[in-house]
């Protein structure tokens, strides 16, 4: 086990007032809360962040922390000293499985786990503060995001989802286990909603049912696909050519490849819409082609001749005349 | 961490969840409801995924953050003065109460401020694909 320097993740001195711990978690948790945060490790830091402030805003575990002293480094190895909490009385807060998911072994180590009497053998017993006989109560709802190809969306998929569950044995020790499940992902599927499986949730107390497990789906960044609700966008360059005079080309999309017809006269930035060839569904979205207009490079002399005589052909074509820049 | 707001601190939240490719061979496979449009919730489905209490829903719905249909009940329900029971959520308005959720208990903002930050964050992810699509050119 690593230990954890919270004052260090929160940004702060070790001897900061708890104004200070405060406002620093608040700006912290801003920038990396997962439902806001783009960083591409939001969900992490957010976690750390957390558990540091859980720590650091107690006093009662603030004061117990600095006892560990201030020599500690982060990622050091680390193993609690065997009295190291003598003398403090921790309050409040139950330690539940989904806590454990949210906490690292180290503070597991610190403030979890059997520390105090009834306190760890919670989830194992069943019931929040210990039920009263033959109490019944279903289980947690779980709710994760996955990310599937978008192609997964055209065709339905099978995928498997491997999630981290808590569990808490009876001797009150927290660990996660690995959990794997076959999804089947539906055909016409779009970004942001959410599959039920019912049944996969945290397992229910006494004869209460299990919880459901939710599934939200994300897409994955596509190499040339952009999708905006059931609407599946590509930018497709052509030639000079293609574009003024009109062409058949063949264009990739996630159904297959088409034929496309590119009208005579086409600019860069025209769309063309194929009529419900996005995501398909009752009401299938459709799927837009963005022209780019490509230019052949010219490195050898003959090529460069072409584009000079280009030059002397288009003499009076000037594209910047929309910008009064005449000449 | 418990708040006023009624999320009752403990996220169910699964973490870590990764998609693997293809598919264990030793399991079976699931086939799960898929929530569009038409696949409608209740109150009740609400709070349990969001691990909120019924009151919290409430309140999302007089400040307009979601807006849900409303099912005829019975006459039984309705002289109860259930209207609750009626109201009929979709996938997108879980999701939106239980980011409500998260983002009031996590942030200490209230619940204008939550609203503020939704609406926002639509409009990041609108300015983002244009972005993108403004990159790719």
């Amino acid at each position: 086990m690593e230990y954890k320097d919270y004052y260090k993740i929160m940004g702060v001195a070790r001897d900061a007032p708890q104004e200070d711990i405060k406002r620093a978690y608040r700006k912290l948790a801003r920038k990396y809360h997962p439902d806001v945060s783009k960083e591409a490790d939001a969900e992490a830091r957010f976690k750390e962040v957390g558990e540091a402030y859980e720590v650091l805003q107690d006093p009662e575990k603030r004061a117990a922390y600095d006892r560990l002293g201030a020599n500690w480094k982060a990622n050091q190895e680390f193993r609690p000293p065997p009295d190291w909490n003598a003398g403090f009385e921790f309050s409040g807060h139950e330690f539940s499985q989904a806590d454990a998911a949210k906490y690292s072994d180290f503070f597991e180590s610190l403030f979890g786990g059997n520390f105090r009497a009834g306190f760890g053998a919670e989830g194992a017993s069943g019931g929040r503060g210990g039920g009263p006989e033959g109490f019944h109560r279903r289980g947690e709802d779980r709710y994760a995001k996955i990310l599937i190809g978008l192609e997964d969306a055209y065709e339905g998929a099978t995928r498997a989802i491997t999630l981290q569950i808590p569990q808490v044995d009876a001797s009150g020790h927290v660990s996660t286990r690995e959990h794997t499940l076959n999804v089947k992902i539906p055909k016409g599927i779009r970004a942001r909603q959410q599959i039920r499986l019912a049944g996969q949730g945290a397992p229910g107390h006494g004869q209460a049912p299990a919880g459901d497990l939710y599934l939200e789906i994300e897409f994955g960044p596509h190499p040339y696909y952009r999708v905006d609700g059931s609407d599946v966008y590509l930018d497709l360059p052509v030639s000079p050519w293609e574009a003024e005079l009109g062409a058949a080309v063949k264009t990739p999309t996630p159904g297959g490849i088409v034929d496309l017809k590119i009208p005579p006269h086409s600019t860069a930035g025209k769309k063309l819409r194929l009529k419900g060839r996005g995501i398909p569904g009752k009401t299938p979205g459709d799927f837009f082609v963005v022209l780019q207009i490509a230019l052949p490079a010219a490195p050898i002399e003959e090529d460069k001749d072409f584009y000079r005589r280009m030059s002397e052909h288009f003499k009076s074509f000037n594209p910047r005349a929309g910008l009064g820049a005449t000449g | 961490m418990k708040s006023k707001n009624g999320h009752q601190g403990s996220s169910p939240c699964v973490q870590g969840a990764q998609e693997a490719p293809g598919s264990a061979a030793d399991t079976p496979d699931l086939s799960g409801t898929l929530l569009d449009d038409q696949h409608l919730l209740t109150v009740e489905d609400v709070c349990r995924v969001c691990a909120v209490r019924i009151e919290y829903i409430e309140e999302l719905v007089e400040e307009g953050l979601i807006t849900p249909q409303v099912e005829q009940v019975d006459a039984l329900h309705a002289a109860k003065g259930h209207e609750l029971q009626s109201w009929r959520f979709t996938g997108m308005h879980m999701r939106q109460a239980r980011i409500a959720a998260h983002l009031q208990s996590d942030l200490g903002i209230n619940l204008a401020g939550v609203a503020l930050a939704l609406q926002l964050l639509d409009e990041v992810e609108v300015l983002r694909m244009r972005v993108k699509a403004i990159d790719a050119t």
